[in-house]
């Protein structure tokens, strides 16, 4: 056990040393934690710039926006009584609008198009539009071009608004709060990403760390020290470890945004963090590390060079892009078969399993299962690589090919 | 120059026999073909199939209207409430609408469910009624009403257009170019960064070293490495061609039908980006050849591409504020400037000047870093297992080497 942790500890050390592994693992969370800071800062400011700039706006006595128009196929003859007077002016054409605009005599012009009835093309010009925080409401002018067409400005009234419509549901639905909020649409990927990044950012790190010892000839001293059991076993809890503390970068993030981010960042009220959805993360993540981490310490073993693993790191990681992937099916459909095989395979359940938590509460039978399900192939595959591990393969320095890191692996090379 | 072409044609080979090279070629393009797959699938999967019932009192709905095209809902008449809740009961139907009798006085209709049923069936039942109240008009009136208008946003200032408001794939065309771009620094860095460890490895630099300078054999092979990224680059722009194509004329996905490209901004975001690739590629030819870890090296590389996107984390100043401190600044620096520029076009036109500035930054950037990535190279050539520090570039050791 003791030689164990102090392979553990050694990997933990080599590896939280490299800058390049620190800055990109808890950098970016914390980059995102500044960003998200000065978002509740400036957005707290700019929502009483909006309140103040609301009264600078061009209003007519009746208190509406002052627009104007241009009909070039002379298809309103008529303003209905409705229209606020002094609300549309109309112009004889283009410049004559665009003078006025630049003017600030008008907030914004339509330009009615001359086959409008067949075309339906409708031009609405600002000086100024934000796709962020600005929205098109042409339904008023689009109400009076009806009007014009029927001849008749109640008929068009009515046709525009149809039905006044009383709703009576026989079964009382639960009130999701914040069922329409840009977190709870966000968190499924949120989730999904971050155990994607996590798995793939740690294990990755093995096989560079074997390969790298097998060439600057510091294996043939560990073997004569430790087992190879105790190797793999140390340099995949240290895997493990490095991906529970990226994990925690990214759920200090997420719980900065919720406790802090408020009305700033539309955060809805109530929203509570959810508990049982990080823990079940990081037991996932857990085993998720310790099957790709072996699987990847496995491809060390074999390879004289981490570039000669490229290809094969790409087969080995396949499963888990796939899983990422096919995220967008798991949160359209999660009790679909689709995301209940997902979940329940070891090789894509870390990111899929959590996807699904994430969206719908997943029976408990199901979680446990494919939490079993994990250990034992992690259990299995860790097995499988030890038997890598054997002296003469790490030492043969033999080239590397992706059939025999199979073969090898199924105890047939 | 001749041998410079030499060394770039080695690279180029020796990268391209690669059978890595064909996986990464694919990577891209077996993605968008994934990606747009998924997304026409989920689009079928998403198609509203709904039955909704009504009972119409006053007699209002006469004639029917289908469904709008890939939509599966109907409407179904029952001559009372009572018929009809026990269908709702029944799962024959999702909802039903009952017309009142004074429906023509005070246009009053009432909506049963058990669950809210999807927006389009809400939407066929109210579309069937203004059918039906404009009955004896011209066809071309009614169709205007059914379909709505075509609307177009014009924003005079940002000399920008929006469909209805909204920005469409045409828009976000400049993005997706400075998105593959981020992926291609990811793909080649490997290559840039190890330009030099075969030889270094094998100990033919010393040899090669005899045969021409530092700085003519470092920007051979960042060149050679570059007629990678630009097959690479070949390659994955014809797929997405080919992917568009297929997207809105066999799969008939909306969103991808009748593409208006703004070929200026595109023009933009290339002029700015060939030299910014041109400088990353350097500094990752000169990481390579400073740092002794491989795994360094090719994590480099990922935090380039990281820095490639910091713009992303910015959008909302950015588009808020186009021609703003932040938005120009970023535009000028080079790690930053291919997705600035590409956001910037979704909301304003970029001026002129300042795509020349920022490709003229990126551009002398790329030649300082090819300067001094053969001067890295040169000073480094003996140290081998050492870290190279800045400061012994340009120490009084580094001086005599080159002597």
């Amino acid at each position: 056990m003791r030689k164990t942790m102090y392979v553990m500890m050694r990997e933990l050390r080599v590896t939280l040393g490299r800058k390049s592994f620190t800055i990109i693992g808890f950098g970016i969370p914390l980059l995102l934690g500044i960003v998200a800071a000065i978002l509740i800062v400036t957005n707290k400011d700019k929502v009483q710039e909006v309140a103040a700039s609301d009264s600078s706006l061009s209003l007519s006595s009746s208190g509406q926006v002052v627009e104007g128009y241009v009909d070039e196929g002379d298809l309103i003859q008529f303003l209905p009584e409705r229209i606020p007077a002094g609300w549309l002016t109309e112009f004889d054409d283009e410049t004559a609008a665009q003078n006025a605009l630049d003017q600030g005599k008008i907030e914004a012009y339509y330009i009615v198009s001359p086959d409008y009835e067949n075309s339906g093309e409708l031009a609405y010009v600002k000086s100024t539009f934000s796709i962020i925080s600005d929205r098109v409401n042409t339904d008023t002018m689009e109400w009076i071009l009806l009007a014009n067409m029927l001849g008749d400005a109640e008929l068009a009234a009515d046709v525009w608004q149809p039905v006044k419509t009383t709703v009576t549901p026989l079964v009382v639905a639960e009130v999701d709060a914040g069922e329409d909020s840009w977190i709870v649409d966000l968190f499924p990927t949120f989730m999904t990403v971050m155990l994607y990044l996590a798995i793939i950012m740690t294990s990755s790190v093995l096989v560079a760390a074997v390969t790298d010892e097998k060439k600057n000839r510091v294996m043939e001293v560990l073997l004569s020290s430790v087992s190879t059991g105790q190797m793999i076993t140390g340099k995949l809890l240290a895997v493990a470890i490095l991906g529970i503390l990226l994990m925690l970068a990214w759920v200090a993030l997420f719980v900065f945004v919720i406790l802090f981010g408020g009305s700033a960042l539309q955060i809805p009220v109530g929203f509570s963090i959810p508990y049982d959805v990080l823990a079940w993360a990081i037991v996932f993540g857990f085993f998720g590390y310790a099957i790709y981490g072996a699987l990847m310490a496995g491809l060390g073993a074999l390879a004289p060079d981490v570039k000669d693993t490229r290809s094969a790191t790409f087969v080995v990681l396949a499963p888990l892009i796939v899983a990422y992937m096919l995220m967008m099916f798991v949160a359209t459909a999660p009790e679909g078969p689709m995301a209940m095989g997902l979940s329940l395979f070891p090789l894509t359940s870390p990111v899929s399993m959590i996807g699904r938590m994430s969206v719908m509460d997943v029976p408990v039978w199901q979680s446990v299962l494919a939490v079993v399900l994990q250990a034992a192939a992690a259990i299995l595959i860790v097995r499988l690589v030890i038997r890598l591990f054997r002296a003469q393969t790490l030492l043969s320095g033999q080239s590397f090919e992706t059939k025999r890191f199979f073969s090898s692996l199924l105890g047939r090379g | 120059m001749r041998k410079m072409w030499l060394v770039a044609r080695h690279q180029f080979i020796k990268e391209a026999s690669k059978r890595s090279f064909i996986l990464v070629l694919l990577a891209l393009p077996l993605f968008l073909v994934f990606t747009i797959g998924l997304g026409f699938l989920i689009s079928q999967i998403e198609k509203e199939s709904a039955t909704i019932g009504f009972v119409d009192h006053p007699g209002l709905l006469t004639r029917s209207l289908p469904a709008s095209e890939g939509e599966d809902i109907e409407l179904q008449a029952f001559e009372s409430r009572e018929s009809a809740i026990s269908a709702l009961d029944n799962d024959q139907i999702a909802a039903f609408y009952v017309i009142a009798d004074d429906y023509f006085e005070t246009q009053d209709v009432e909506l049963v469910y058990n669950e809210s049923p999807p927006y389009q069936a809400v939407q066929l039942f109210e579309d069937t009624v203004r059918f039906n109240l404009m009955t004896g008009e011209p066809d071309a009136i009614v169709d205007r009403m059914l379909s709505g208008a075509d609307v177009t946003v014009r924003v005079t200032e940002a000399n920008r257009e929006f469909a209805a408001g909204n920005p469409t794939f045409a828009n976000f065309l400049p993005l997706i170019v400075a998105a593959m771009i981020g992926f291609l620094v990811l793909t080649t860095s490997g290559y840039l960064t190890e330009v030099i460890v075969d030889e270094k490895e094998n100990r033919t630099i010393e040899i090669v070293i005899t045969s021409l300078s530092t700085g003519r054999m470092m920007a051979g092979k960042i060149m050679g490495a570059i007629g990678i990224a630009i097959v690479q680059l070949t390659i994955w722009v014809a797929f997405l061609v080919a992917a568009i194509w297929l997207g809105g004329n066999v799969l008939d996905i909306g969103w991808l039908q009748s593409i208006d490209p703004n070929w200026s901004d595109l023009l933009k975001v290339v002029i700015v980006a060939v030299p910014t690739y041109l400088c990353i590629a350097a500094l990752m030819t000169l990481i390579g050849s400073s740092l002794v870890d491989n795994q360094e090296a090719n994590q480099a590389g990922m935090l380039s591409m990281l820095f490639i996107f910091v713009p992303i984390y910015a959008f909302v100043p950015i588009a808020t504020n186009p021609n703003g401190p932040l938005a120009i600044g970023l535009t000028f620096f080079p790690a930053t400037s291919i997705t600035t520029v590409a956001l910037r076009s979704l909301v304003a036109e970029v001026p002129i000047w300042q795509i020349v500035a920022a490709a003229a930054i990126a551009f002398s950037t790329a030649l300082l870093l090819i300067w001094l990535a053969g001067r890295t190279f040169r000073v480094a050539m003996l140290r081998y297992g050492q870290r190279l520090k800045l400061a012994d570039l340009f120490s009084r050791s580094s001086k005599v080497i080159e002597t």
